[in-house]
């Protein structure tokens, strides 16, 4: 007990001292989350309306978020499991950062979720026994389960090998390895889970397609794993925090092959909509042409499949991949094209046209963006709170000094 | 909202922050969370108090009303004296608060009744009666102009209502159009009622999709799923003056809804238990909108589904909505 | 283990709050003979075939009441003018007034040798348009004045159409409610509009 809390004092300490740069950025963080914080008080006096979401437009920025964040909340996988299972060293140094970016993005995503719910204040209603849980029916109640418990295991594994590591001793492989072999199971079930919220809606023919699941998985896999790689980058290049090139190579292969089978899968869900287009197209027609004359998506999704294109190329090319600059460009364009083309690019379309046909577009407003900007800044602040402790008890520079 | 965003959010913002007296931001137990809830309805009301619209006596009931009303069940589970219970105290409230007497009815669906509905498309004339009529009976907002039923014009030989448009103004009829209107189409099996998290929206026994007003969070995600754009969210508080209020009300019918919440047409709940048509059907200038129960044979609407040739829309969801279109 | 208990009690939470809740109903309430009565009395119905139930009233329509005038028989005027000098019938090129009148008895419309009280004026109109009749009859035609349950009040034929003059005229003002949502205006364009 002495340990444990001394262990969570050091790391407190340690998370919220450091150079100049670092509190300069801590206080940068704290800035956007109150920037956030004083948008989502609007937001929660005047409710929704705020926004420029619709009946017709019914979710809009903070959703799309959510479902990007979960998918690179799932991507931590694809640390974890070459690690602890396929036991590859190479990856060992940097699966806990990898764990770190998951539970910081899997916070986000919940934020996301509480701050799109007209009645926060009552999501007590949700909790089994005393609210009422319509589980299995919903698939809402599933993602609130899996996202849950992912964050627990996400939490958890960590945890204990840091805290082992503080201790100087041995994490003990039986406490650990079941649940790591959960959590990579858990992983793809988040993801699908959450792809599942879309596809089981016969009101959207846009979302209720097969593919939607494995498509969300193949474009986590090349996203979050690019978030990884460019986080681990920028750390080696401040000096923060060491990985081999080895695993950088490895990381990048990940993610190559994760975007070709993305693209595949999107050229598929083209053929599908274009070949002999239907009532079913609707959607597609509008976010990539355009659909009697509303055509606020198009310039968007043309830019994110041609930075998607571009990105994957040049990781398919060896010798570039292997190149440092052109590693962390593609790693960073593929990023943001893959957050465009699965927020927006993804929930808004599905809403357009109506289920009676009727188009009424949507862009977020200024609320909804400092809301968001607030979340993120609260994500980068977790991670970073979470990162230099675990940082610097890797390193060996943080361990118990009791007696 | 995290623990740290919550609190900045009390120290700067308390007096803007809404206060319907009960946000929190993370689930605790009923009776666990009896402080944070005291305190925060008491700086509502403080709100109230500073407008000098209260009196003591009246804030304290009222404070013990959103007390009770913040932690109740959800209604499809709640007993008969529990029900009752919720719908004095949402009466009082509006008392309270307004001065306004209302009547807020429990009443239950009857035996033996299934409620189907049925639309003339070569009678119906686009005049919107309807729309005006369930405006005035279903007290929605409106600052936004709410409204349940959707009309479409649609060129005749055109399959509508995609091919339509709602947002027609004429002085005369046109030729060459007809009309068609949707509104919720009370499925038989409805995607809406699957997807609902917490359970606020079921079916009822006698055919109608009910919402829980106060049990409902806002996540639309029926909204999401309705295949017939028949749900409404209140993204603001409605606004509505005392005197538009029908004080005629059912809890799952017409009341006044907190922000925040969906809604959408009940079939005039309210009414129909009594045996009325919904106000939609009265309105109806041409008797292009017929009402009644399945279950009775001689009903109008199965005379219409035994000699008419009708249809719905989407047949192909499986959703078997209970709204037919018929021409003669 | 701790963490497989924490599991099974949650499992065990989720369970009990799911399920369906139980079926509440109430026995469907009829009304009695006299609450049928008053019901009648309101829309001023009277009772007709009987044997299905069905009830009718005479609206005031001023321009197609016919007992405005006809309570008896009027056979001239006194200003000497001829009766109904200004009724232009547009009903069918091959009627007249006779198809339907009996100038003799103005109270009663005449079928042949059937003589037709104009409270059961559908008769009449039924003899030409019977698919009309049937589909009203059952509830396919014409506007229902009481509610759903019974006793079934409804619009008869004159209730909206003139006999001397049945097609509508389209020049009804159409209401136009304020359809588009005024706080998201600057997002709405209509999709196709007929103007």
């Amino acid at each position: 007990m002495k340990i444990l809390f001394s262990f969570f004092c050091d790391c407190i300490k340690l998370s919220f001292s450091g150079s100049k740069k670092y509190t300069i950025w801590i206080a940068f963080l704290l800035s956007g989350m109150l920037i956030g914080i004083n948008a989502y008080c609007t937001q929660y006096k005047y409710g929704l309306a705020v926004t420029n979401m619709s009946d017709h437009v019914s979710w809009g920025f903070y959703i799309s978020n959510f479902t990007f964040l979960v998918g690179v909340a799932a991507a931590a996988v694809m640390l974890v499991l070459p690690t602890y299972i396929l036991k590859d060293v190479d990856f060992s140094k940097s699966v806990l950062l990898g764990e770190a970016i998951a539970v910081s993005a899997l916070i986000m995503a919940l934020c996301f979720v509480t701050v799109d719910m007209g009645g926060p204040q009552k999501l007590w209603h949700m909790i089994p026994g005393i609210g009422y849980f319509n589980w299995p029916n919903s698939m809402l109640t599933w993602d609130v389960l899996v996202l849950n418990g992912y964050l627990l295991l996400n939490t958890f594994i960590p945890f204990y090998i840091l805290y082992c590591h503080y201790k100087g001793i041995k994490p003990n492989k039986a406490k650990v390895v079941p649940f790591i072999y959960l959590s990579v199971i858990w992983a793809v079930a988040i993801h699908l889970v959450t792809a599942f919220l879309y596809a089981g809606l016969p009101a959207r023919p846009f979302w209720n397609s097969s593919l939607l699941g494995p498509r969300f998985l193949a474009s986590a896999f090349a996203g979050g794993p690019a978030l990884i790689l460019l986080v681990l980058y920028f750390f080696k290049s401040q000096k923060i925090y060491s990985v081999e090139d080895v695993a950088f190579n490895k990381l990048s292969l990940v993610v190559t092959i994760a975007a070709q089978i993305n693209l595949i899968m999107l050229g598929s869900e083209l053929f599908k909509e274009f070949y002999w287009p239907t009532h079913h197209s609707e959607s597609a027609q509008y976010m990539f042409f355009g659909l009697d004359g509303h055509h606020a998506l198009t310039s968007t999704i043309w830019t994110a499949i041609a930075c998607n294109v571009l990105a994957t190329t040049i990781l398919s090319i060896h010798p570039l991949r292997r190149n440092k600059s052109f590693l962390v460009s593609a790693c960073f364009v593929l990023f943001l094209s893959i957050w465009a083309e699965k927020g927006m690019g993804l929930v808004v379309p599905g809403f357009i046209p109506s289920p009676l046909g009727e188009i009424v577009e949507y862009y977020p407003s200024m609320i909804e963006l400092s809301v968001s900007y607030g979340i993120l800044c609260l994500g980068l602040m977790i991670f970073t709170v979470l990162a230099k402790p675990a940082i610097e008890i890797e390193k060996g520079n943080l361990t118990y000094k009791g007696i | 909202m995290n623990k740290s965003e919550k609190k900045a959010c009390e120290g700067s913002c308390s007096s803007s922050c809404e206060n319907d007296g009960s946000f929190i931001s993370k689930p605790t137990s009923r009776k666990g969370a009896i402080a944070t809830l005291l305190g925060a309805a008491l700086t509502g009301l403080a709100g109230a108090k500073a407008g000098g619209i209260l009196a003591e006596e009246d804030e304290r009931k009222l404070s013990d009303i959103e007390f009770d009303e913040y932690f109740k069940k959800n209604y499809r589970i709640m007993s008969d004296e529990e029900r009752e219970a919720t719908v004095r105290r949402l009466e009082q409230k509006s008392k309270l608060k307004s001065g306004l007497k209302i009547n807020i009815s429990d009443q239950k669906a009857s035996e033996g009744v299934l409620f189907g509905y049925a639309f003339n498309l070569s009678k119906c004339n686009g005049s919107r009666k309807c729309i005006e009529a369930c405006c005035e009976e279903n007290n929605q907002d409106k600052g936004s102009k709410m409204q349940y039923i959707r009309m479409f014009e649609i060129d005749k030989g055109e399959n509508g209502p995609a091919s339509g448009t709602a947002e027609y103004n004429h002085n005369a009829l046109p030729d060459g159009k007809y009309w068609m209107g949707t509104q919720c189409f009370q499925c038989d099996n409805p995607p809406c009622v699957k997807v609902c998290p917490v359970g606020a929206t079921w079916k009822e026994p006698d055919g109608i999709t009910v919402i829980d007003y106060d049990w409902c969070v806002g996540c639309r995600y029926c909204e999401a799923a309705c295949p017939y754009w028949a749900r409404r969210f209140n993204w603001e508080a409605p606004k509505i003056s005392k005197d538009e209020i029908n004080p005629e009300q059912h809890y799952l019918g017409n009341r006044v809804k907190p922000k925040g919440v969906m809604e959408k047409c009940t079939f005039c709940v309210q009414k129909s238990r009594k045996g009325e048509n919904p106000a939609c059907v009265e309105a109806c200038p041409t008797g292009a909108r017929v009402f009644g129960n399945l279950l009775d044979p001689k009903s109008e609407i199965r005379y219409i589904l035994k000699n008419k040739k009708v249809f719905r829309l989407k047949e192909d969801l499986g959703t078997e909505p209970k709204f037919w279109y018929f021409m003669d | 283990m701790n963490t497989l208990n924490i599991l099974c009690i949650l499992l065990v939470f989720i369970l009990s709050s799911c399920g369906e809740p139980e079926d509440k109903t109430e026995p469907l309430k009829t009304l009695s003979g006299n609450e049928k009565k008053q019901v009648l009395k309101k829309y001023r119905a009277n009772a007709v075939l009987g044997e299905t139930d069905l009830f009718y009233s005479l609206q005031n329509h001023k321009k197609n009441d016919c007992r405005l005038c006809h309570e008896k028989a009027i056979l001239s005027h006194d200003d000497g003018k001829q009766s109904h000098w200004n009724i232009e019938l547009k009903h069918s090129q091959t009627m007249d007034c006779q198809s339907c009148h009996d100038e003799e008895k103005p109270q009663e419309l005449l079928f042949g040798k059937k003589r037709i009280a104009l409270k059961n004026s559908y008769q009449l109109c039924s003899t030409c348009h019977f698919e009309q009749a049937e589909d009203w009859k059952g509830g396919a035609h014409g506007k229902r004045l009481s509610g759903w349950k019974e006793p079934r009040v409804i619009m008869n034929c004159v209730s909206c159409h003139n006999p001397h003059d049945p097609k509508f005229k389209h020049d009804s003002t159409v209401a136009h409610p304020e359809i588009i949502p005024q706080r998201l205006k600057h997002l709405k364009k209509g999709n196709k509009s007929h103007e």
